[in-house]
């Protein structure tokens, strides 16, 4: 389906009204729905987990799409209540998560492989794996910056943390990957 | 902050961000290399950069701005879909309440309270409805079978995003 892009104004405007508001919602999905299906992908993984976390988040952002004050960019809000919803996912697997970290890992690691979604060679499977150990907030600026490329101006506004604090877990998050991957590749 | 935050600061490019902390793949002498392949190393290094090993069903992103939107739809209220969420999140209540003491019935169970709770919310509302209706009734499968996790989940996901004035509707309304 093609969809012509709109701006925020524009998407808001036809929101605001019931006979457009369901073609202006189905617009914003259109314009955003990749970019935020990466930014969960990569942190959880699999297809189906992250469709579960892209629908509430969609399903949300209708609810209180009437509200928003545009502070910020339509999309760097979907960003923000994307990552909430990856954070609120994780607490409740973690909860459920059994055995060492290695055991996990080595788990993790087969799971992935035997994913008919993932091809990714051994190289990307350390990649993923390191990424999974690491703690919820440095798993998600790392996810930010090097898959999404995101600038340190809008992954402050996205996580409503200081750029310096920013750069501080990205710099930790990189050093425990490299040596994750420097050790099992 | 340190000098390798510095670094990190003065640029905003990824690629120089990752060299300045060190980050690359090693390259031994040890290994030949094949013929021109520093010559397009630079532009297989930007495709595999780019290209993703997730894999995402075909034709996924086209269905799901239609499949959201159905969800958002007011779907046809059955009494089994109208009952049933107001008796797990009475049942989540008392398992609250339970849990974090104050405890109206120390000796029951939070299977125990949902059950009872559900048997006295149903009692109250059946007068409500016709015969038909109360043959839709049945018992629910799963809520006795929840342990704690399920409870917390169960709150987490439908209480704490309610606002004070919505709490308190909800229990003004409910129980």
């Amino acid at each position: 389906m093609q969809v012509k892009n709109r701006s925020d104004q524009e998407i808001l405007d036809l929101f605001r009204k019931d006979s457009s508001k369901e073609e202006a919602f189905k617009i914003l999905m259109h314009q955003n729905q990749e970019k935020i299906y990466a930014i969960i992908r990569n942190v959880l993984h699999s297809h189906f987990d992250t469709n579960d976390v892209l629908q509430n988040t969609f399903i949300k952002a209708y609810r209180y799409l009437g509200d928003f004050k545009g502070e910020s960019a339509i999309s760097t809000w979907l960003y923000r209540i994307a990552t909430n919803e990856c954070y609120n996912f994780l607490r409740k697997k973690n909860k459920r998560k059994e055995g060492s970290l290695d055991e996990q890992a080595s788990q993790f690691g087969e799971q992935l492989k035997s994913d008919p979604y993932f091809d990714g060679d051994e190289w990307e499977i350390e990649l993923a794996k390191a990424v999974d150990q690491l703690p919820e907030k440095q798993k998600m600026v790392f996810n930010l910056r090097y898959f999404q490329e995101m600038k340190y101006a809008e992954i402050s506004k996205v996580l409503d943390t200081s750029e310096g604090a920013l750069k501080a877990s990205f710099h930790h998050a990189v050093k425990k990957i490299e040596q994750s991957i420097r050790q099992n590749v | 902050m340190n000098k390798a935050y510095d670094k990190m600061s003065e640029n905003n490019n990824i690629k120089e961000e990752l060299n300045a902390l060190g980050f690359s793949r090693r390259t031994s002498k040890a290994y030949r290399i094949p013929e021109g392949y520093f010559d397009s190393l630079h532009d297989e290094t930007v495709q595999r950069k780019n290209r993703s090993p997730y894999k995402v069903p075909e034709g996924y992103f086209e269905k799901l701005p239609n499949e959201v939107v159905q969800k958002l739809k007011p779907q046809k209220t059955t009494v089994r879909r109208m009952v049933l969420p107001w008796v797990g999140i009475a049942a989540s209540l008392l398992g609250l309440i339970y849990f974090f003491g104050g405890s109206p019935m120390p000796d029951q169970n939070p299977s125990e309270l949902m059950s009872s709770y559900e048997e006295l919310y149903l009692e109250d509302v059946i007068d409500d409805f016709s015969d038909e209706e109360i043959a839709e009734l049945d018992q629910p499968e799963n809520l006795e079978d929840w342990d704690t996790e399920d409870i917390d989940d169960y709150v987490e996901e439908n209480i704490y995003e309610l606002n004070e004035t919505e709490f308190f509707e909800l229990i003004d309304e409910n129980i």
